[in-house]
């Protein structure tokens, strides 16, 4: 056994047994001897250091744990711990698109009414105002189908959806940046 | 100090797993007292900030409490927290060195203060023994943190390099080579230093 091997077998660790050829080299060679004395040192005092946890931690962990448990019905935030589509179901935008979704399907003629007049009211001056001033013959797009009230719900309800993702999207990203994005299971 | 060895007392920690899994905070503080020298201090070896240390030691109890009802026993109640513990403390580690870069992190090595190293079985006055335990967790904090990991659970904890592996989400054989770099490196250290 020369130096090189020696050395190999003290860095496997202390499950491995150099045999009587190991401690045959270690006795003859004062250089392997004295790293053989430090490895067994340095096993020793491995074994024997420990750190302590602050005082009063389990107090404050406890603390935590409790107010953790008062939090957890809004647990949605966390991403570890409802599956998806619980979190998109608790967001505010789906519960508002819901209830506006059932609103127009329960009360369709009163708010049909409500808004023919209202954009009758509110818009549709100023459509025709914007239509006028669109006239001009180099602009030939006919936006005179939005001036419907109709189109312009639907429209409206059309991009809902798109609204609810925009605002899925801007909650996650003005997120905490210091929250973990790791999934740890 | 922690009394807690993996294997000869799980089951004692088993039965207050399953009450905590109900919602007995009592066992889950039981559970914390129990576990939570060796969670701080494998925080404390990752982070080497004491500071940083408890919160991730904290927050990965938190955690541990919250995410109870899906612990289903396939390991240990250890192995299972102490994963979450490496696994925030690597975060925080990657958030520090973001924000800080890496020679920061390893000047607050020096600053550590003295009372948090104690050396089990040593007598009031063995002061050659803290001396000795003092400058090994010295450094054990130099390594880089792949081998400090390693070496933190395959002595401090007295995981099995399969149970490190497993931990760190590494090859055994990754772990046994950090194990072997990490020795070699304070074995070195330690002959210098003349521990």
């Amino acid at each position: 056994m020369d130096c090189e091997y020696f050395e190999r077998w003290l860095d496997e660790g202390p499950g491995e047994t150099p045999g009587a050829e190991g401690h045959a080299h270690a006795a003859s060679c004062a250089r392997c001897g004295a790293a053989l004395a430090a490895a067994r040192a340095l096993d020793a005092a491995l074994e024997r250091s420990a750190i302590a946890a602050p005082a009063d931690f389990a107090e404050r962990v406890m603390e935590r744990v409790a107010r953790a448990r008062q939090a957890r019905l809004l647990a949605w935030i966390e991403p570890e711990v409802l599956p998806w589509w619980v979190r998109a179901a608790a967001e505010p935008a789906t519960a508002l698109s819901l209830a506006l979704a059932a609103l127009v399907s329960w009360q369709y003629p009163v708010l049909a009414r409500f808004t023919v007049a209202a954009f009758q009211a509110l818009a549709s001056p100023a459509v025709a105002t914007f239509m006028q001033q669109l006239a001009a013959p180099r602009f030939t797009l006919d936006l005179a189908a939005f001036s419907d009230p109709f189109v312009f719900t639907g429209l409206v309800l059309a991009g809902l959806p798109f609204a609810w993702w925009a605002g899925l999207a801007v909650y996650h990203w003005s997120g905490d940046p210091q929250a973990p994005r790791t999934a740890w299971r | 100090m922690d009394l807690v060895r993996p294997d000869a007392q799980e089951a004692l920690i088993r039965p207050l797993v399953g009450r905590a899994r109900g919602g007995d905070q009592a066992a889950f503080r039981e559970l914390v007292l129990l576990h939570q020298d060796r969670a701080y201090g494998l925080a404390l070896r990752i982070t080497r900030s004491p500071a940083d240390a408890e919160e991730v030691a904290q927050d990965a109890f938190v955690r541990a409490w919250l995410a109870l009802a899906r612990f289903r026993g396939e390991s240990s109640f250890a192995t299972w927290l102490h994963r979450i513990v490496a696994r925030r403390a690597l975060d925080r580690l990657g958030e520090l060195k973001a924000r800080r870069g890496r020679e920061a992190a390893v000047g607050e090595t020096e600053s550590l203060p003295d009372p948090l190293f104690a050396v089990p079985g040593a007598a009031p006055g063995d002061f050659e023994a803290a001396t000795r335990g003092r400058r090994l967790e010295r450094l054990v904090m130099r390594l880089p943190a792949a081998q400090r990991m390693a070496v933190t659970l395959y002595y401090y904890e007295d995981r099995s390099v399969e149970q490190a592996a497993a931990i760190l989400g590494m090859p055994e054989s990754t772990v046994k080579t950090h194990l072997a770099r990490a020795r070699a490196a304070l074995r070195a250290a330690w002959q210098k230093e003349g521990l």
